[in-house]
């Protein structure tokens, strides 16, 4: 039995699925405290083996972000700026070319000045040419875990996104999601008295409470994409919490991986795609599947026009079950 | 005339038949011409300048993908363009475009804005191909050299060479600057110019980028729909090409046409489609300009983004009638991409 | 000659082929240019080869081309054209299409040499399989090995009537998600032997009936192949039968007196010399009793050994080799078949798995089902039993009886295995020495007993609103005490009490041991 939960005002609704099937629905008592109360009871007495939420982070306030780019200069129109009036940016020196050259060293003082005395603990860090090499990337969050401690740190290229802006925008997004996500993932975790929660993903498929507090940018659409899917499944006629809660529930940890690879020859490029593989396996484990069900849904290789042989853009994507 | 007002129309006419535009370094390039166009671009035709006024192509060189991941400086155009003065010993006058795809449109209003210069309403493809000497600038009888690259990592370099030996040198020089430069290359004349580009084309691209407007008003020399259908495979291909230097690998795409004779319709792609066969009849070739138009969303399909599934038109675009010529055809047709035919 | 009769059995065995194929042959024409077409006449098969056939859209122009010219067919290495778009042009142009592996240039010679004499290449491949399957013998191994190896691009299996593969490739069960395969032939075999399944692609309309006339010839050589099989292993069976029910019908005391490690084996006496021991003791421990072992013990034991002593021992010294447990203790078992009756094969089936189960162990037959005794305890033995139910592709129920300390109160036990065995559900396992009142109520039938339950409990549902008094009374009735019950519930011992207050407040005395008992009935039956 797995249970979708689909939070809602005035009450949550629940769906039992079985078999991906949708056994019933029923909203939570109002009465047992919303938007979780009694649902450990529920899912408990369901005997049941994942419960899976729905929600959007769209209406969740921002937290102000401390974005540090590692670049070169640029004009002002490409600069990264700030969602939120708190928020405060930053250009330091280093990162690296699309075939992995160091352009410039990693200006570490100019890390460490702005991290000490921006006054903020939620970062994202973007370097350029992370996607082929994040080492700058990992470089700045370890400087800036020392200077502030319990900084919540994102980097660009868990997201992998090709683009320095897109994946800069993704990255602040995600950043300034962080501490509405801690605490979702807490009031869930305590309404659950134990039982491990998973969150529906934009798209399709669930994450772990723990990835969804690292990445809670890739379910800002939970709701609306397990909506989509519950209608899909059920038809239009349906009650929208049902079909919300149902929705999450047919879904199954999803993780993927997006990279740039050097790989001169088919020796190195198996190589090459044996490492993204393994990693996306790593991540949807980490996104919650159980180690043995783990499997690699897709494996995408594109060469890169107009740039050396041997350049590939890589996407790996791994799905699995709820234990 | 080019102002904030007429940006967001140009930069959509530039899409309408662009292949290979990769999302990141359009939005970047168009996001960069806003915060330098002012109070706006002048666009003239090429007859209406001084004849001796001294125009310069300027175009990308190299890979969007590095483009969008390695920002620009912002002082590129102008480097490129003052090292090509020191050069020739004058001033630049005019700005021209190489071709009008997607950043390729862009940049040139970007570098006109820069340095303060008016475009010229025209190109030197009236679509895109994929190499520098491949313009109807050299079938005018105009060098691609000398030629200025300056790169986002402050290099700047001026290159002189025979013309069929541009790409083999640039090649490797951009990879050198992270994959992407800015080149200012073709000086020539106004007079030079107005007798070898495809005139007329920016002003259509304004036109045609307008809310509404009929995407056959970019295609000056005509267009029509191949078929519509879906795709059925995307294969790796061979055959053609493996020893071309172009810069990517051949592939080929299989559309299975939905309605009318339901025709098998295979599009042979090296960094563009350059043949479309029907039931095994060639149907379009280079130097016209094959495209995918997604059903979706009316954008041209990328062909390292076609998948199959995808509902797609297949249209066709007429090249400028300089490129049906013997020379033309050498230069840009089917055998330049390595089909034997 | 056709295009598709080259395919099926000629020089193409082996190649993919779209299209109808109905064309004649009468040449063939190398093409590495699509300039040479102009001359290509009709009824030519075209091979491509070179610039013609360097990619999918050449060898597209090509068919086009062999259209036009109204030639046979295209042939083309595998490797030019995807199957898909490949097989849609054929269909449209109606121009047969042939992917061949091999080098293009030796296909052409090979075409040119069929198309030049025309006799039926296909009679050739029957001739060969028929000669070769005779010759592999009856040897289910040998004649699947000669199926696959002769059928080109097809898989051929043999399967069991439960769909267990006896033999041959697994790709021929044709779930496998390949892409373009699919079964051909699906042959069912006489004497319930099981069925001969092939797949692969279809490579012209004819290659079923092609695979179907192939497979026919092995049918013959299968069905001696089984009937030798069970020839021995039914003869094997019969005779280990008969000696486990000797062993049952000697005086406990016999078998108690003298254990067997006492015995000298020179000592054993009858038709076993010692040298033949170690060879039967080998064959059992491989799994596999081998013909020559068996040959050992012949059905009647003649010969047996004038008093009631020696008879034990020599029958105590076959069991011994036999690997079975003489010495306790041991344990009984019980299977029983729920809802079918085993037939000969089946019974071999049950006796194979129990011996895979729990080791080298007597099997009898009791009733419909079957019986035996192993060295381990109750509860070892129970946990094999049920592997051997999960095993076994019918349903049975069965019982572990309770350990004894001698061989010779192995009949004991034995009671206690099948009545253990009789209150098991199907696909369960009941050991005798847990039969409690549970187990006993477990056997009742519930389908008849529900009504009169729910009449007898109908007072206490009214008062119990959350199903917890009926929980409590279960647990009490159950578990034999409110302490006990309190634990089992996680609750209170006063709850328990309370409760059971609550009850009597119903109208049951249960102090009565008549209502205890009718209400214990309920509670199980309502469960």
């Amino acid at each position: 039995m797995i249970v979708g939960v689909a939070p809602g005002r005035p009450a949550t609704t629940v769906a039992a699925v079985r078999d991906g099937a949708l056994v019933f629905s029923r909203q939570l008592p109002a009465a047992a405290g919303p938007p979780f109360g009694g649902l450990a009871k529920l899912a408990g007495g369901l005997g049941a083996r994942a419960v899976c939420v729905a929600l959007d982070l769209e209406d969740a306030e921002l937290a102000p972000v401390a974005a540090i780019r590692v670049g070169g200069p640029c004009p002002e129109v490409l600069a990264p700026h700030p969602a939120h009036p708190g928020g405060a940016t930053t250009i330091v020196r280093g990162g690296h070319s699309l075939t992995g050259r160091p352009l410039a060293p990693l200006d570490v003082d100019a890390v460490r000045r702005f991290a000490g005395s921006c006054g903020l603990s939620d970062f994202a860090v973007t370097a350029t040419g992370s996607p082929v090499l994040a080492d700058h990337e990992l470089a700045v969050a370890e400087i800036v875990a020392a200077e502030v401690p319990g900084a919540r740190i994102t980097l660009s290229y868990e997201f992998g996104r090709a683009g320095l802006r897109e994946r800069e925008e993704d990255a602040m997004l995600n950043a300034g999601l962080g501490p509405a996500a801690v605490r979702v993932a807490r009031e869930v975790g305590q309404a659950l008295e134990g039982l491990p929660p998973y969150f529906a993903r934009t798209g399709h498929g669930l994450v772990s409470a723990h990835y969804f507090r690292r990445y809670p940018l890739i379910c800002r659409f939970g709701a609306t994409a397990s909506l989509a899917r519950g209608l899909a499944v059920l038809g239009g006629e349906s009650e929208e919490g049902a079909a919300r809660a149902f929705g999450a529930a047919l879904g199954q940890p999803v993780a993927e991986v997006e990279r740039i690879v050097q790989a001169r020859g088919r020796a190195e490029l198996d190589r090459v795609l044996r490492d993204a593989r393994d990693e996306a396996l790593t991540r949807v484990v980490s996104a919650g599947a159980a180690p043995g069900s783990a499997s690699i849904a897709s494996l995408t290789v594109n060469p890169l026009s107009y740039l050396p042989h041997g350049l590939y853009r890589v996407r790996a994507s791994a799905g699995g079950a709820t234990p | 005339m080019i102002g904030a007002g007429e940006l967001a129309r140009f930069a959509a006419g530039s899409r309408l038949f662009a292949t290979g535009a990769a999302e990141s370094s359009y939005r970047l390039v168009l996001d960069w011409a806003g915060s330098v166009i002012g109070p706006g671009v002048p666009v003239v035709a090429a007859e209406a300048l001084a004849p001796e006024t001294v125009c310069v192509a300027v175009s990308l060189v190299g890979s969007t993908t590095a483009l969008g991941e390695q920002l620009p400086a912002g002082d590129e155009p102008v480097r490129a363009v003052r090292a090509l003065e020191r050069r020739l010993g004058g001033r630049v006058g005019a700005v021209v475009a190489l071709n009008l795809a997607a950043e390729n449109a862009l940049l040139p209003l970007v570098a006109a804005a820069l340095l303060e210069v008016p475009l010229v309403d025209g190109d030197g493809t009236g679509r895109v191909f994929p190499l520098v000497e491949q313009t109807t600038y050299t079938l005018g009888g105009v060098s691609a050299t000398p030629l200025a690259l300056a790169g986002g990592g402050g290099e700047l370099v001026v290159l002189e060479t025979a013309p069929d030996r541009v790409e083999a040198v640039v090649r490797p020089l951009v990879l050198a600057m992270g994959g992407w430069a800015v080149g200012a290359c073709y000086p020539m004349s106004a007079r030079e110019l107005a007798g070898a580009l495809v005139p007329g084309t920016v002003g259509r691209l304004l036109e045609a980028g307008a809310p509404g407007a009929d995407r056959a008003v970019a295609a000056p020399y005509g267009m029509k729909t191949l078929c519509r259908g879906v795709i059925a495979a995307v294969e790796g291909s061979s055959g053609h090409g493996a020893d071309l230097e172009l810069p990517s690998l051949p592939s080929s795409i299989v559309v299975e046409e939905t309605g009318g004779l339901r025709r098998l319709v295979r599009l042979e792609a090296h960094n563009e489609i350059v043949l479309a066969l029907a039931d095994g009849a060639p149907v379009a070739m280079a130097p016209d300009l094959i495209c995918l138009v997604s059903a979706a969303d009316q954008l041209v399909v990328d062909v390292d983004k076609a998948a199959p599934g995808m509902e797609v038109e297949v249209m066709v675009v007429r090249a400028a009638p300089v490129w049906h010529t013997e020379r033309g055809q050498e230069l840009g047709g089917v055998r330049a991409f390595g089909v034997p035919l | 000659m056709t295009v598709a009769e080259l395919v099926d059995a000629g020089p193409l065995a082996g190649a993919h082929m779209y299209g109808s194929g109905a064309n004649p042959v009468h040449q063939v024409r190398i093409v590495d240019e699509l300039g040479v077409f102009a001359d290509v006449v009709p009824h030519t098969a075209v091979v491509l080869i070179g610039a013609a056939a360097s990619g999918g859209w050449a060898v597209e122009m090509a068919m086009r081309r062999a259209w036009e010219q109204a030639a046979a067919c295209v042939i083309a290495p595998s490797s030019a054209l995807s199957a898909g778009s490949g097989e849609v042009l054929a269909e449209r142009l109606g121009v047969t299409l042939i992917f061949v592996d091999g080098d293009p240039l030796v296909t052409a010679v090979e075409v040119a040499s069929a198309a030049s004499r025309p006799e039926a290449a296909r009679t050739q491949l029957v001739a060969r399989c028929a000669t070769r399957i005779a010759e592999a013998g009856a040897s289910a191994r040998r004649v699947l090995g000669v199926l696959n190896a002769e059928l080109p691009g097809t898989s051929v299996a043999f399967l069991d009537r439960y769909g267990t593969r006896l033999a041959g490739r697994a790709a021929a069960e044709g779930d496998s998600a390949s892409g373009g395969e699919r079964v051909l032939v699906d042959m069912d075999l006489p004497d319930g032997l099981g069925r001969l399944v092939a797949s692969g692609a279809v490579r012209s309309p004819g290659w079923p009936s092609v695979v179907r006339t192939v497979l026919g010839l092995a049918v013959a050589a299968l069905s001696a192949w089984a009937a030798g099989e069970r020839l021995v292993a039914g003869r094997e069976f019969a005779v280990q039968e008969a000696l486990a029910e000797r062993l049952l019908a000697m005086p406990e005391a016999l078998l108690d007196a003298e254990p067997l490690d006492t015995v000298p084996e020179q000592d054993v006496p009858g038709g076993v010399g010692a040298g033949a021991m170690p060879d039967v003791r080998a064959g059992v421990g491989a799994g596999v009793v081998a013909g020559a072992g068996t040959e050992a013990f012949p059905g009647a034991f003649p010969g047996a050994v004038p008093g009631v002593v020696g008879d034990v021992r020599e029958a105590l010294g076959r069991a011994a080799a036999l690997g079975w447990a003489v010495h306790g203790p041991v344990s009984g078992f019980v299977v029983r078949p729920v809802g079918w009756q085993p037939d000969p094969a089946e019974h071999a089936m049950v006796r194979e798995l129990l011996v895979g189960a729990l080791g080298a162990v007597p099997v009898m037959r009791r009733g419909e089902g079957w019986a035996g005794w192993a060295e381990l305890g109750p509860g070892a033995l129970a946990v094999r039993l049920q592997e051997c139910a999960r095993l076994l592709p019918r349903a049975v129920a069965a019982g572990a009886g309770r350990q004894v300390e001698r061989l010779g109160a192995v009949g004991e036990s034995l009671l206690g295995a099948e009545a253990a065995a009789f209150t098991a559900r199907a696909g369960a396992v009941a050991r005798a020495d847990r039969m409690g009142p549970a187990e006993l109520l477990a056997a009742l039938p519930a389908g008849v007993l529900r009504a009169p339950a729910e009449v007898v409990l109908g007072p206490l549902r009214a008062a119990d609103k959350d199903g917890s008094l009926l929980a409590t009374l279960a647990a009490v009735l159950d578990g034999g005490g409110a302490l006990r019950a309190a634990e089992r519930l996680g609750v209170h011992r006063n709850t328990v009490t309370t409760r059971l207050e609550r009850v009597r407040a119903a109208g049951y005395d249960l102090e009565d041991p008549a209502t205890r008992l009718a209400l214990h009935l309920a509670v199980h039956v309502s469960r």
